[in-house]
């Protein structure tokens, strides 16, 4: 037994996806852009390990697994970029980043 | 559960040549690291005659069926290596002239090549998404190679963060995918939606989200935003790769991903792909028209060509789809490849990227304004160069399956898009030069222009044995 | 429905709002650490106990502290600047607008899980049944992962690390 219907989970999973969609579009500072896609593959994740559960199977799993492990190494270069940038900045605001035209 | 290595030699020989060329660049003097080039350069040969005890198995499946080594696959591998070995061979001085570090972009360059052989051979979702992801992570550090250059910077921010928020998006479709099947593996997802009109509703859902990241990876209008950021700021010798390999790789999984997993609900994804064909081929050609910096200008024609070849996707239920699309894809690759080599020559070694940077240039370097004359009326679709065949094939696929409209759109575009190649050829065979001294591009360099500018002719004059090739592996992927 | 997924469930919705939502980047972080524990306990609710202590261990560990440290790293010698608010009236607007609408698409997604949940053996998810499935079925996959994060850190030495001439 679960302890609630799958179809709960799921619904929790896609909130949580539209909840960082929102914001990766409204925040402009790529630190909470970034933090906002966690959460959306976070979502991604909870959905896989929720149908992992439905059909009782390991493979759903097995993708999360891999997800947080890709996920890790993509926070890794993503926060190297910032690091990159900012050292050499003020500001962490992707709108102050003008060096190419829009 | 069956192991068969012999199958992957090439991504195996590709994998111990990257750790190969990490040690060797450990031990080399910085400065001294010329011969990485020719030890990279050979490897890629290698692992392309690697390709050959592959078409001799009868096998074609291995690692529990994740990864095929089909015709199809075989195809495309040829196409990524063909690729990373051009981009090899014109990087050396430009490495060196650039301070860029010289074994890491071998080893990036090799990584992002793994990924996308993995992502043309994948039958399940599990490899698409390691290989999508191995080629984006490596298309992110790349961008940003230039580190004291805040163009790069801003490049590989931007790239980062569309392309982490896509593969969310599509993670998120092959999540609903999973759900409904309970499956990875492709054949078998499509089995199990083929028929079952039950699961409509949320294969829809799925199936924008799939087309959606799919659409960041390979650039394609409305979901182009990173691109012409990401094409001006990385360095150009990589920008030239962004044009060809993440997108051809992309291009590869949206096929066999598409046609085999949801060969049930063909009629819904087709149209998906109709309009983002539609969108990216007027935005992109209508957008480069007023740029003024080639390699944005180029970013722009790019999406365009993704417009042409969605066209070709569209009709991806009939061999002869998918056959011009592959053919079209090789096409592209060679021609792109050749304008970015004339390109990165200019800018690197000569006075710039600016379309006022080509005045003069036939009378200063008649070789790179010819090569460039001949790519970009490759890419118009002007006959007798590969680009028109595989307009050709594109365009006759397109009104075999009824979809004249789309077609007319595509000759549409093909007029539109001459009004900016037209402006660099005028530059360079009018235009008054500031300086006459010839623009000094290395060997590498010419001899990439040379190799693509004959390739790109034969492409155009004797297409049919490389069409007959393209037709016979379509024909292997398919269900239906 | 048990009082358990609700409150786990509760909890992860408040925490990505939470990272949206605040001002600091710091808060942001905390807020995705409690998302992060509220996550692991609905996959402990699922059987799913390896993923349960995998996202505590890579997300909830060295995840955060990688932001945390970049945080501490960017923010030491200057305070970050807040975004000004009068631009991005529109933005938030335009995005709020399109996240409700994404919300009511993905509602129809829950319609994917509505079938019972199977049967499942009593040791579904735990460390031996997930170990066997992941090192040998997909023990390729995993080969292909370690690569993936050798690409990851060579990309990271050479982008923010020390470079010789």
């Amino acid at each position: 037994m679960t302890a609630a219907p799958i179809a709960a989970y799921i619904l929790v999973s896609a909130v949580l996806f539209a909840i960082g969609g929102i914001g990766v579009l409204v925040r402009r500072s790529p630190l909470a852009m970034l933090m906002s896609v966690e959460v959306m593959w976070n979502a991604a994740n909870l959905a896989f390990v929720a149908f992992a559960r439905q059909h009782g199977s390991l493979d759903g799993h097995i993708f999360a697994f891999l997800v947080i492990t890709v996920a890790a190494a993509e926070v890794a270069i993503g926060l190297a970029i910032i690091v990159l940038i900012f050292r050499k900045r003020a500001t962490v605001d992707v709108d102050d980043i003008r060096a190419l035209r829009g | 559960m069956s192991f068969d290595y012999t199958l992957l030699l090439p991504e195996l020989i590709l994998t111990a040549l990257a750790l190969v060329v990490l040690v060797i660049d450990l031990s080399l003097a910085p400065g001294k690291k010329q011969s990485l080039t020719w030890i990279t350069f050979a490897g890629i040969l290698v692992a392309m005659a690697g390709i050959w005890p592959a078409t001799q198995t009868s096998a074609s499946q291995t690692l529990s069926g994740m990864v095929s080594s089909d015709g199809f696959s075989i195809f495309f591998k040829v196409l990524f290596l063909t690729v990373a070995a051009l981009i090899t061979l014109a990087s050396g001085p430009y490495l060196q002239q650039k301070r860029l570090p010289v074994g890491e972009f071998y080893i990036l360059l090799l990584s992002a090549t793994l990924g996308m052989m993995f992502m043309s051979g994948s039958r399940d979702l599990i490899t698409i998404y390691l290989g999508l992801e191995l080629a984006s992570i490596t298309s992110y550090i790349l961008a940003g190679l230039l580190r004291e250059d805040p163009k790069s910077n801003e490049a590989a921010i931007k790239y980062f963060l569309n392309g982490a928020m896509a593969s969310a998006v599509l993670l998120f479709g092959l999540s609903l995918v999973y759900g409904l099947t309970g499956e990875t593996h492709l054949d078998i997802i499509g089995k199990v939606l083929n028929g079952d009109i039950s699961h409509w509703p949320i294969v829809g859902v799925a199936l924008v989200f799939l087309v959606a990241g799919f659409g960041f990876k390979m650039a394609a209008a409305p979901f182009h935003l990173w691109t012409p950021d990401a094409y001006e700021g990385a360095p150009t010798l990589v920008t030239a790769f962004f044009a060809v390999g993440p997108k051809a790789g992309a291009m590869a999984a949206v096929l066999r991903a598409f046609t085999i997993g949801f060969a049930a609900s063909s009629g819904r994804w087709t149209e998906l792909f109709a309009i983002l064909a539609v969108v990216s081929m007027f935005f992109g050609n209508l957008t480069a028209l007023w740029q003024t910096n080639v390699k944005r200008m180029m970013a722009y024609s790019s999406i365009a060509h993704i417009g042409y070849l969605l066209v070709g996707v569209t009709v991806a239920t009939t061999v002869p789809g998918v056959a011009s699309v592959m053919f079209y894809l090789l096409a592209y690759a060679v021609m792109t490849l050749g304008a970015f080599a004339v390109i990165l020559a200019v800018d690197a070694f000569g006075p710039g990227d600016q379309v006022g940077n080509y005045a003069g240039l036939a009378t200063r370097s008649p070789l790179l304004a010819w090569g460039l004359t001949l790519f970009f009326v490759s890419m118009i679709g002007i006959p007798p160069t590969g680009g028109f065949m595989g307009k050709f094939y594109l365009f006759s696929a397109a009104v075999q399956n009824g979809y004249v409209w789309l077609a007319v759109v595509m000759a549409i575009n093909s007029a539109i898009s001459v009004g900016y190649y037209y402006g660099i050829v005028k530059e360079m065979f009018v235009g008054k030069p500031l300086e006459t001294t010839s623009v000094k591009a290395p060997a590498g360099v010419t001899a990439v222009v040379a190799i693509t500018m004959v390739v790109t002719l034969m492409l155009g004059l004797y297409a049919s044995p490389f069409l007959n090739w393209a037709t016979a592996a379509a024909a292997l992927p398919r269900f239906f | 429905m048990s009082l358990l997924f609700i409150v786990a469930a509760f909890i992860a919705v408040a925490g990505a709002a939470g990272v949206v939502l605040a001002k600091s980047p710091v808060h942001s972080v905390l807020a995705l650490v409690v998302n992060f524990i509220a996550l692991a306990v609905l996959f402990l609710s699922l059987q799913a106990e390896f993923m349960a202590v995998i996202q505590l261990i890579i997300y909830a560990g060295a995840v955060m502290v990688l932001f945390l440290f970049v945080i501490a790293l960017l923010t030491a010698r200057k305070e970050l600047p807040t975004s000004p608010q009068k631009w991005l009236k529109n933005q938030e607007v335009l995005g709020a607008a399109l996240g409700l609408g994404l919300m009511a698409v993905l509602g129809t997604v829950a319609l994917a899980g509505r079938g019972a949940a199977a049967e499942v053996p009593a040791d579904f998810g735990s460390v031996v049944a997930f170990g066997r499935s992941l090192l040998t079925t997909n023990v390729f996959v995993f080969e292909l992962t370690a690569f993936v994060l050798l690409v990851a850190v060579i990309g990271v030495v050479i982008l923010v690390g020390r470079r010789e001439a």
